[in-house]
This record gives C-alpha cells, structure tokens and sequence, in this order.
C-alpha cells in the first residue's frame, strides 16, 4: 500500500471512528461565534494578546509542559503532524506518510516548501535531532523512544523509526505542540536545556521577533511561509501569516485583561474568570468565546502510603458526595461546567463511560459500610488545598464537609499552589490532593499514568492498559482499550473524576477569522483597521 | 562633613548584609518548588529531579548561600531560575518603570501634599482646614489596589481618558509615555500625600506659633512672607526626611501599583519572583530595593547635614 492511499485510508477510518465517539458534535469549538470566510479576512496589521503570564522558556514546548509556553510556541514552531478541529493528527510537516499496520513503523516524507525561518530548508536530518531531544526531555517523547528501535533520515527527505513495540500512538503524540521541529544544530546545541531566544528558529508562519519580558513576546510575519493546500481544519491544513506583527502581552491581572479588551488596548483576553462572561457578552465591541473542551478536575488519592491505599476506602469517598454539587461548589456558573465522568471530552475520538455508573449517585449507607469495611478508624485525612486557584479550596471544602458526614476526618492543609505541587510528590504529606487535567489529550498521555507522579498510581492492570492504548492502530481496538482504562479507573479509583469545566475567552469584534480551539493560534486571523 | 559621609556610608555595609541574610534564609524557610513552574504541571519526577540538580536546589543550605554572598560581592547577584537571564539584567530591564512611576507619584504626593498642609495650617480650625485634613484621612486610609481598580474603571474605562494598563518607554515619546503613568502615579503617590499633608501641616503649627514668626509679623511682613519665608524654610528640615522616606516607601510601594496597571517595573518582577519561587531574582531584586532604600536615606542624612551643622556635629 502506498503512503497516500495508506493516509487517505487512515484517515477515512479515523474519521469514521470519531463519528461513533463524537457523534453529532459538529464544531462546538467554535464557542459563541461564527468565523468568516477567509476572503473577508483582512491582511496586514498589528495585534494584541493578553496573556496569563510570561511564558516559561519563552516558546520552548519541549523544555517545558506549560500550556501558555504551548500555545505561543506553536504559532513559530510546527511538527510533523497537527490536529484538526476533531483531534484527529493530520500531516504538518509531513508530506506523505505510512504507519504500518503493527505499528512497528513509520515513514515519512517532508513536504516540499517546508522551510526554516533562516531560510534553510527542512531536512531529515533536523527532524530527527529535534525527535530525539523531544525523546530525551519530554514525558510523552519519553515514552516513544522507550519503544523505538531505530529512527533515521535515509535520505534528506525521508524519516524513518522502527519500534520494539507496536507504537500507533505515534502520529497523536507527534502532533502535539512539544514535538517541533528545529534546524539540527539548534537541537543539538540546546539538548536538555532550554533553546535560547535568539534560536528560536521554527517553520511557522510566523517568526520570532522581539521580547521585552514582563512587557510583549513580539512574533513578525514568515513572509516566505508556503502553506499546505489544505482547508484550514482546527490546527491543521491551510495556514497563513495574516498579521505583520503578533504581541503576546502578559497580564497576570483577570480584570486588566478585561478592562484592556474593553477599552481597545487588547485584541485577544485568553483565560477570562466565568464571572466577566456576562460584562463581555453585553459589550456590542466584544464576543465570548467558551472554550470546550478544556479541563476536567478530581481528588487524587495518595496510593502509596497511608489510608487510601485500601480501594475500599476510595470507593467510600467517591460515594459520599455528588460529583456535579462538587463541580458547582469550585466553579459557580452551570454553563461553564459539564457533569461527565469521562477522563476525555466528548468531543474527541477518546470519550469513554464504561464502568462509570457510580458517578455523581451518593449513597451514604453504602459509603459508611465500605468505610467500616475498610477498616478507618477515625485517622485524620490530610488534604492538600490552595486559595490560590479558588475552585481547588471550594472543591476541597465542600467534599470535606460531606466526607465529615459520614465520619471521617478531614484536615485542610492550605498552603500556595508553589508549594502544594512541592508538597504532592512526597509520599508520607497527604492524603488527597485535587487538580486538573486536560480533557483533549489522549489518555495514554495523562501524567497520572506515571506511577511516579503524584498520587502514584503504580498498577500493573493500569500499566497494561496504558500499553495497549499506545500500541493500537487499530482504532476499533483502540476503542476497546479506552473503555477497558475508563473502566479501570472507576473500578480501582484512583481519584475521583468530577466533572468538565470549559474556559472563557474575549475577542474583540475586529479580529476576523478566529477559530476557538482550545490552544488558540493567530493564523488565517486578521484585525480591521489595525 | 567628609568624615560624616565616609561614616554613614559605613554603617549601610552591615544593614545590606543584614538584609541579604535575611531574605536569603527567609527564602529558604518558605517552602515551594521553582521547577514545578518551569516545567509545567505534566513534567515527569525525574526530569523535575534533574532540572533541580541542575540549578544547585539539592545543595546543602550553607553551600548555597556561601556561593550566592561571595558571588553578590563580586558583583554578580546570579542568574533569574525563571527567566534565564542574570538576576542584574533582569533588574536593569525594568528600573525605567519603576524610576518614571517613583518619579511621578514623588511629583504627586509634593505637588499635593506641600501646599494642602500649608493651607490647612494657615486656616487652623477652619473649614478648609477640617476638609483637608478630612480628605487625607482618606488619602491615607484607602487601599491601594482599590484606587488604582476605580481609578481605572472611571478613568479608563468609562471615559477612555487613559490607557487602563501597561506602560511605553519614554522612546516612545514623552506623551505616549507619561499617559500610561497618570494613573498609577497618582494611585502610588495618594496615601504619601496625604501623610506628607498631614506632617506639613503639624510642622507649620509648630514653626507659625514660633516667637520669631510672631515678631516677623510684629514688623509688619505681609502673611505670605511670613508663611513662606521664615515659617517654611525652618519647617523643611524635617520634611525633607519625610520626603526622602516616603520617595523610599513609594519604590517598595510600587509592588501593588505595577502589578494592577501591568507595570513590567521591579515590583512586578518581584512578586512575579516570589511566586515562581525564583530565589536568586527574590534576593538581587530585594537587595537591590534595599539597597536604593539605604542610599535615600543616606542622600537625605547628607542634605541635612549640609543644610543644619547641628546634624554634622551630633
């Protein structure tokens, strides 16, 4: 089979498995608004964006694993493949591609007019060195090499990687945005370390221009940027460089960043608190963007050490208290929450419910049985909470309340987010600490997986299923593999999945071409009158 | 008057070392992980373990802080965890905005502060001393974060007069500049001219009920002279300490202005610092304020002892 029809061939049947996983949810993403075609989208100018915060490692994605460093980064660095608006990875970099049907290989072209901003054209050679400082410092690059045989350029256009292991979680992984691609030498160089601002040298359609910290991350037009031929879909297909200038602003302040949409000073608020989205929603100069899918939020157990490292008593907690009141209590706005017990959206290929019948039926009698059952003799249960993201101590306070209900004793440890995340990683300081989690990433890729990430999951049953979620190619199969992992964690608990919640955003009306995804991209984006 | 110089300048050697012991073990009290903030919340234990190697946290305390004072007296105050850069860089890049906001609120609370005392002294138990009086009561009272959030709300978002945040090298031009400091020069500079009010004022009671100031007037000077004349020269002595302190209080104070009107000045870098857990930037920026606050004081103690020999002598 060649590498087209092998493409064409994937393609069709991912698609086909989306269908049965997403159902009707026909561009959702496109929270509030419609976006206009691109004819009517205008070229040239300058745009704001407010941001949270100075972003970590400026626009290195590999070095670290926050997500304003994410996004930023992926509007001057590409990989190999992007998604869609489905989730779905689509060829980026890539030209042709075949991943065999065991997933022990993958091949794959470059596609022509594939250029760094230095102007030196893309090579083999630059994707493997960047693949394989990707192998080296991330998680999920991790991951891949542990499985890989061989990777290697037999040509200048052609990468090859053969696995130990079946790996048909290749292509997801490798459209994140910490798999770019960089000149060889600039991968090289920077190894383990972050790259240095002035080789922050990519292939998107926009390029490095100027930073100011604390003040503007300054991107400029690739002027000599060739698109795919693509339609633009999600981060895939067609982009093109629209803006002369793109200014990452960093506002750490929620209401400045609305107070500066308002006013004009910016174009773009990402990360706006639910409590402005009727102040935007009222401004005829402005639209609010509702971001789904995007985080969903759970008590994680401490499985090494300690009280809950009985599953009886897992189980009791999650039984005495409502999932959704959770929700609510930590986020307010029902129309900003899903109650859902999925570990993915139900917008991508990966939403599963298998097994979750328990979630969100509280039965107390039955929670104090499996309390009594377990064995609690009225030990205090630390829980590690923070004031600093609000949802995370309302959450925390209300469970607590519920879980006191029936007997047992919670204890609030309140410290600043800093030194809670410090805190998680010791075994013998908690017992139960809460967080987020992506609701669009693969589930193979939940950093929980990790038995060394707090909570430590360590579980040869979870370990197994993670294995064959990263090995199929299959998608029927893959299916079967999400359902098994969905089903495993509501039967072993190792924390408690409440529910989704999705993120607000403000534009301004002036910016012409937006689509809402949840990591945001400028391109195929203009401003009127800039 | 040398020899007064060459000994005050003495005395800031222990208060600075003092001061950079104490952020330093302070800092190394207070718990938290600057790696969490880099490497973002998926980052796996071990690539964390590594990254902490790597910037010398798993180092035995005493090791650490030998290693950051000898470098810090050599000049090199290290590099910033966060943000990749040395600790000094950092500093230099945003002096311009905390300068140009100290300046203008140090315009703010004298422009203000000087003539409403004056006035309110002259007019002693009158109304227009009650209001003044009233007034910086407020001035003093009112929290800064909520000043500076109304002064924005009214200013501008309502009347769109100013820009709501941010802020323009004066390359930019002096307008462009300025306008994105109105605002936060005059939420910084309130509550010190309020105080300055208050302080003139009690200053010029004193001097007005003075014998010299009532023979002044005994020859017939008109009000004016005497107020300004005899009254204020005498009354500027220990308001020259004040404004030097409050000149002090208004760098630190910048902390909460710069972070509301996304000021990229030291105080921003500052808690921005704090909460990534940055230590070499915490300890240089703190230094460095510390230092700044050292050198007011110490210009202050030399203009007063240059303007009053009875400060030389003691």
């Amino acid at each position: 089979m060649s590498g087209r029809d092998e493409r064409t061939r994937r393609t069709i049947d991912r698609r086909a498995f989306m269908g049965l996983a997403a159902g009707a949810a026909a561009l959702p993403l496109i929270g509030g608004r419609a976006t206009l075609a691109a004819q009517d989208v205008p070229s040239g100018g300058h745009m704001k964006v407010a941001i949270i915060g100075e972003p970590p490692a400026v626009a290195d994605a590999v070095f670290t694993t926050a997500t304003v460093t994410n996004n930023v980064a992926q509007q001057i660095f590409e990989g190999l493949f992007a998604f869609d608006s489905k989730f779905n990875p689509q060829p980026m970099l890539l030209g042709d591609f075949e991943m065999s049907q065991d997933g022990l290989t993958f091949s794959g072209k470059i596609r022509q007019g594939a250029k760094f901003h230095d102007g030196s054209p893309v090579t083999a050679a630059d994707v493997v060195a960047s693949l394989k400082r990707w192998g080296a410092i991330n998680g999920r690059g991790k991951l891949i090499f542990k499985r890989l045989d061989a990777i290697s350029a037999p040509d200048t256009t052609t990468v090859k990687m053969t696995f130990k292991q079946p790996s048909g979680i290749l292509p997801s992984f490798l459209a994140r945005a910490e798999a770019l691609i960089t000149p060889a030498a600039v991968a090289e160089a920077a190894g383990e370390k972050q790259i240095p601002e002035d080789k922050l040298i990519g292939t998107g359609p926009y390029k490095f221009g100027e930073h100011k910290v604390d003040q503007y991350l300054r991107f400029v037009k690739f002027a000599d940027y060739e698109p795919r031929s693509e339609e633009p879909d999600g981060l895939a297909g067609k982009r093109v460089p629209l803006l002369d200038t793109l200014d990452f602003v960093p506002v750490p302040e929620e209401a400045v960043r609305v107070d500066g949409l308002t006013t004009g000073e910016y174009h773009f608020a990402d990360t706006v608190p639910a409590d402005f989205s009727d102040q935007i929603s009222n401004d005829p100069s402005l639209t609010a963007l509702t971001v789904k899918p995007y985080y969903w939020y759970s008590p994680h157990f401490n499985k090494a050490q300690g009280l809950f490292t009985n599953p009886t008593l897992r189980q009791a907690v999650q039984l005495c208290f409502s999932q959704s009141e959770a929700m609510l209590a930590g986020f307010g706005k029902k129309e900003f929450v899903r109650f859902d017990p999925s570990v993915c959206g139900e917008e991508t290929a990966w939403y599963s419910t298998a097994g979750a019948e328990a979630y969100d039926k509280p039965d107390l009698d039955k929670a104090k049985a499996l309390l009594q059952e377990g064995g609690y003799k009225g030990e205090t249960i630390r829980w590690l909470a923070t004031k600093e993201y609000g949802y995370n101590f309302l959450m925390a306070d209300y469970t607590k309340q519920k879980m006191e209900a029936i007997g047992m004793k919670v204890e609030l440890v309140m410290s600043d987010w800093a030194t809670l995340v410090q805190n998680r990683a010791k075994k013998d300081a908690y017992e139960i600490f809460l967080t987020g989690h992506s609701q669009y990433s693969h589930p193979a890729t939940q950093p929980f997986n990790d038995p060394a990430w707090p909570g430590f999951w360590d579980n040869q049953e979870k370990d197994a299923v993670v294995d064959r979620m990263v090995a199929e190619t299959d998608p029927t199969k893959l299916k079967a593999a999400i359902d098994d992992y969905t089903r495993l964690i509501w039967q072993q608990m190792p924390f408690v999945k409440c529910g989704d919640d999705f993120l607000l955003r403000g534009v301004r009306n002036e910016v012409k071409g937006y689509q809402n995804m949840p990591d945001w991209y400028f391109w195929n984006v203009g401003v009127e009158n800039s | 008057m040398l020899a007064f110089i060459i000994r005050r300048c003495l005395t800031t050697i222990p208060v600075m070392l003092l001061v950079a012991t104490g952020v330093f073990l302070l800092l190394k009290l207070t718990p938290g992980d600057p790696v969490g903030v880099i490497l973002g919340p998926d980052a796996s234990e071990d690539r964390r373990a590594a990254l902490r190697d790597q910037l010398g946290l798993n180092d035995p305390l005493l090791q650490q802080y030998g290693r950051w004072l000898w470098d810090a007296a050599h000049g090199d105050l290290g590099d910033s965890l966060f943000l990749d850069r040395p600790v000094l860089t950092a500093i230099g890049q945003r002096a311009q905005p905390t300068l140009m906001l100290t300046a203008i609120a140090v315009v703010v609370t004298v422009l203000i502060g000087f003539p409403a005392g004056i006035i309110a002294a002259q007019n002693r138990g009158g109304w227009v001393d009650i209001g003044t009086m009233a007034l910086a009561m407020i001035g003093i009272s009112i929290p800064t974060f909520w000043l500076g959030l109304n002064l924005i709300l009214i200013f501008g978002v309502k009347l769109r007069w100013l820009p709501v945040a941010g802020y323009k090298p004066l390359s930019a031009g002096v307008w462009e500049s300025l306008q994105y400091l109105i605002l936060p020069g005059i939420t910084l500079g309130a509550a010190q001219a309020a105080l300055l009010a208050r302080m003139t004022r009690s200053m010029m009671l004193d001097v007005l009920n003075q014998d010299y100031v009532r023979t002044a007037r005994a020859k017939g000077l008109i009000e004016r002279r005497v107020v300004y004349a005899h009254a204020l020269r005498n009354a500027m002595l220990p308001l020259i300490n004040i404004v030097g302190l409050a000149v002090a209080a208004l760098l630190g104070g910048a902390v909460v202005t710069e972070q509301i009107f996304n000021i990229p000045g030291v105080g921003r870098l500052l808690i921005q610092a704090i909460g990534r857990r940055d230590v070499p930037l915490v300890q240089g920026t703190v230094l460095v304020t510390a230092g700044i606050y050292v050198l007011v004081n110490l210009v202050v103690d030399i203009v007063c002892a240059a303007l009053d020999p009875r400060v030389r002598q003691s």
